[in-house]
């Protein structure tokens, strides 16, 4: 147990490092490179519309003419206390104004989340009771079809097709953006499922290979042969074995769940981070894009690692080796 | 189809704009409502759901979408009345005022409440509230409505049930100002900064929730000022850009979409839709600042431009509305019926000449201009204009930015002119329309300057106060003479108000102004 716990405190500690570099990542991308935020916000031929005295001002009310070194720990400070600073237009609270989309966006990508991988599951399982099978060649070519497409298409044709088509889903989501999380949570069909198939197709393959590998090993055959039901052979023995592979996959789908939302809440205009972050570049508001770039980053950290506790309890042979280290 | 004929010869089904006389008290708006009701059986009851994909540019300025400043579009009359309305032959006539009158000069105007009107608090509407909420609309820094900061020196309550307004200037065609969109009466409150934020008006909705970003949710007031009225039971207003207008219709979510592009009416018309389109509505004006090192600083170059702009084209491809009205580099609207059109309507050779004369034989370059995609159908409609421009040699590329900030994005720089940009116009009285680009405005003529300026000025003061309609009109068009050949900024023209709804929505009506419309007193849905 205390190996395990070693472990565990090695990748906070290491997630805590992690963090810090991109603070550093974000302070250099958007307050230094390749200029500082002004050059960054103002392009080359619009700098005919400022005088000197504007951009002095400008850069002033940016803190860009402090050192470097003193930005950044500023930059630094803020982003570790979830500390944002205000919005340049408007002037309030940067976590005010994206803290409800923060929290739609998290409803809809924690069910993706979680229903991915159970899709994926039960996918895998199935595909994998008669490998080269016609069930596995239509779940297989079905999965791979859906994940060549790009999440904006996939997108629009859930529009049409079960929402416009057949009715079965609102087309435009009437809710705001402070709607309680049951209401967010209700208009949210289209948009997972829609988030769902990008990330089936990947852990599905994982899974699949995990089991069919695991089904053909002898420690199944030997059980198989003693008599156990082959639905526990599945169930419990061959697939706590092939999960572990495709946990990882998992981890790379949270990770990427971040560019799908953007998209995908664009396409639904549903009222999340993405259309925030959209709305922030575009219209260049360096303390919003910081701010959710840097949760987006912190979410990425925690589930990945929660992923690989989740891997540490589930394979004893990574328990095993590090105890025999 | 109206056609560009029938506007340009002032017939019968052209709408004109003018002063009242002096004095009068303007048709009741009730009598407008019974009519269009007349004949039908109104069903009691219903939700109106509309989406709108017109962006919410207000939302730069706050996200509290409950003033009507910063209301999710500009159809404020869901949920507040002003002092008057102009309706759809754009005749100002009364709202919440039941008359007004001027002093032999038109710069005194008195305006007669309308008694036994509540806000959706209970409270009543009294000369107090009229009084703030001018003082508020008039306010340098927290006012938003322009024509009031530029025309009002004061206000004073006549009794309980009147207001009087005190002019910087003479104004025939004042009563047209108090009907803006934002305009709206307000409860008074001790502290003008704190009005207006608790979304209470005296309109037939009331404010239940609101997210200006995305929708907001209204139920009907029953103690309205029109008795019975309105017929439907909730009004909702969605903002759906994109695909989401036809999505939401196609779907049934909405009964009906504001401002559709065009392009579109095929579409919604094969699910039933029906679309109305008023006789004209916004306009988009190019503001060109003046005031810097630029090539359209030179007027050869601005006349230039206006002369390869293929309006036509634009009505043609955009709007598919070859015979409608072009711009006349003013802000006068194809509508009013004092409204002068430009001697040449196209000629790309004459453009090539002046650019040649101005120094650029073989063609310019020009900064870009910004514009949002305040209507669905503008990034197609610049792309027209951007290549007609490129016929003459003139490389102008129209740089789209978001429609939320856009406002304080032009105005950032170049104070107090800003950026080069379109501007939406839309279609009001004369006074108003050629107001724009006076002295009274700082940002619309560009830093147009000059004897031509001076002289428009002197025209502008003159006509205001010029109370025989032939002599006013012959002023306006020397204005718009003098605007045609220095070209301060470039109207493009052609745009129509639309409405489309499910047919068995009754009586809702595109107007030519924008914000005017829809009037939910008369809308009813047939189950």
């Amino acid at each position: 147990m205390s190996t395990v716990l070693a472990l565990i405190v090695r990748r906070l500690a290491l997630s805590g490092v992690i963090l810090v570099l991109v603070s550093g990542i974000v302070f250099i991308g958007t307050e230094i490179l390749p200029g500082d935020a002004l050059d960054a916000t103002i392009p080359a031929d619009e700098l005919m519309y400022y005088s000197d005295e504007d951009l002095a001002r400008m850069r002033a009310e940016l803190g860009l003419d402090k050192p470097a070194a003193e930005r950044f720990l500023n930059v630094f400070r803020g982003l570790i206390t979830f500390d944002f600073g205000v919005t340049l237009m408007t002037r309030e609270s940067v976590i005010n104004s994206i803290i409800h989309p923060l929290l739609n966006s998290l409803i809809m990508a924690s069910v993706a989340i979680v229903l991915t991988p159970l899709v994926a599951i039960a996918l895998g399982i199935w595909a994998s009771l008669k490998p080269g099978g016609r069930t596995d060649g239509i779940v297989s070519g079905a999965t791979l079809f859906a994940y060549s497409m790009p999440d904006f298409v996939v997108g629009n044709v859930f529009v049409i097709v079960f929402a416009i088509w057949l009715g079965l889903a609102p087309a435009v989501l009437l809710i705001t953006e402070s709607a309680p999380w049951y209401q967010i949570l209700a208009v949210s069909i289209l948009p997972v499922l829609a988030l769902t198939v990008s990330g089936v197709a990947y852990q599905f393959r994982l899974l699949r290979a995990g089991m069919v590998e695991a089904l053909a090993s002898e420690f199944i055959e030997r059980s198989r042969l003693s008599g156990v039901p082959e639905w526990r052979l599945v169930i419990i023995h061959a697939l706590p074995a092939a999960l572990i592979p495709m946990l990882n996959g998992t981890a790379q789908f949270v990770a990427g769940i971040i560019s799908g939302v953007v998209v995908i809440e664009a396409v639904f205009k549903f009222p999340g981070i993405g259309i925030e972050l959209i709305r922030s570049v575009s219209q260049r508001e360096v303390p919003t894009v910081q701010a959710i770039t840097f949760l987006a980053a912190f979410a990425v950290i925690v589930s990945n690692l929660m992923a690989d506790i989740s891997i540490l309890a589930l394979d004893p042979r990574v328990r095993r080796a590090k105890n025999d280290r | 189809m109206l056609s560009r004929r029938d506007f340009l010869a002032g017939s019968a089904v052209i709408i004109g704009v003018g002063a009242l006389p002096k004095g009068a008290a303007a048709q009741p708006i009730t009598d407008f409502v019974d009519s269009l009701i007349e004949g039908q059986s109104p069903r009691q009851g219903g939700k109106l759901v509309y989406g709108n994909p017109v962006p919410n540019w207000a939302l730069g300025q706050s996200d509290r979408g409950q003033h009507p400043y910063f209301f999710m579009d500009i159809q404020t009359r869901g949920i507040w009345n002003a002092l008057t309305w102009v309706d759809e032959e754009l005749n100002v006539v009364p709202e919440l005022a039941e008359s007004f009158e001027a002093n032999d000069d038109a710069t005194v105007w008195e305006y007669k409440l309308r008694e036994g009107v509540h806000f959706h608090d209970g409270k009543e509407f009294t000369s107090e509230d009229a009084v703030a909420s001018a003082r508020l609309h008039a306010h340098p820094t927290l006012g938003g409505v322009g024509f009031f900061k530029q025309d009002i020196k004061s206000v004073e309550a006549v009794g309980k049930y009147g207001i009087r307004f005190h002019l910087n200037r003479p104004n025939v065609e004042f009563p047209h100002a108090t009907a803006e969109y934002r305009a709206m009466m307000l409860p008074a409150r001790e502290n003008l900064e704190n009005m207006g934020y608790d979304g209470i008006g005296t309109g037939p909705f009331r404010l239940i929730e609101i997210d200006n970003k995305r929708q907001f949710l209204a139920e009907r007031f029953e103690n309205y000022w029109m008795p019975n009225k309105p017929y439907i039971e909730e009004l909702q207003g969605v903002l759906a850009m994109g695909q989401s207008a036809i999505n939401g219709f196609q779907s049934g979510q909405f009964n009906a979409v504001y401002n559709a592009d065009p392009g579109q009416f095929d579409q919604f018309s094969s699910v039933g839709g029906v679309a109305n389109s008023a006789p004209s509505g916004d306009q988009f004006w190019l503001v060109l600042p003046k005031n810097m090192n630029l090539p359209w600083n030179d007027v050869r170059v601005r006349k230039a431009m206006s002369l390869a702009i293929d309006r036509p084209r634009v009505n043609r491809i955009i709007y598919g509305d070859p015979e409608g009205w072009t711009g006349n580099d003013t802000h006068m609207n194809g509508v009013n019926k004092e409204f002068q059109p430009r001697s040449v309507e196209r000629d790309v050779t004459e453009a090539k000449r002046l650019l040649a004369e101005a120094g650029y034989p073989n063609g310019i370059d020009l900064p870009a201009i910004f514009y949002c995609p305040g209507y669905p159908e503008e990034p197609r409609l610049w792309a027209v204009v951007g290549e007609s421009l490129k016929e003459a040699g003139i490389n102008l590329e129209f740089a789209e930015r978001p429609c939320d900030g856009f406002n304080p994005f032009t105005m950032a720089v170049n104070k107090p002119i800003g950026r080069p940009r379109r501007n939406l116009v839309g279609a009001r009285n004369p006074n108003i329309n050629l107001s724009r680009l006076s002295s009274l405005n700082d940002a619309e003529p560009g830093g147009w300057s000059g004897p031509g300026f001076e002289r428009y000025n002197e025209l502008l003061t003159r006509a205001a106060a010029e109370t025989d309609d032939q002599a006013r009109l012959a002023i306006y068009h020397e204005m718009q003479t003098i605007a045609q050949e220095e070209v301060p900024g470039i109207m493009i023209g052609g745009r129509r108000t639309n409405v489309v709804h499910a047919p068995n929505v009754f009586n809702l009506r595109a107007h030519t102004q924008l914000w005017q419309g829809p009037r939910y007193e008369s809308v009813w849905i047939d189950a």
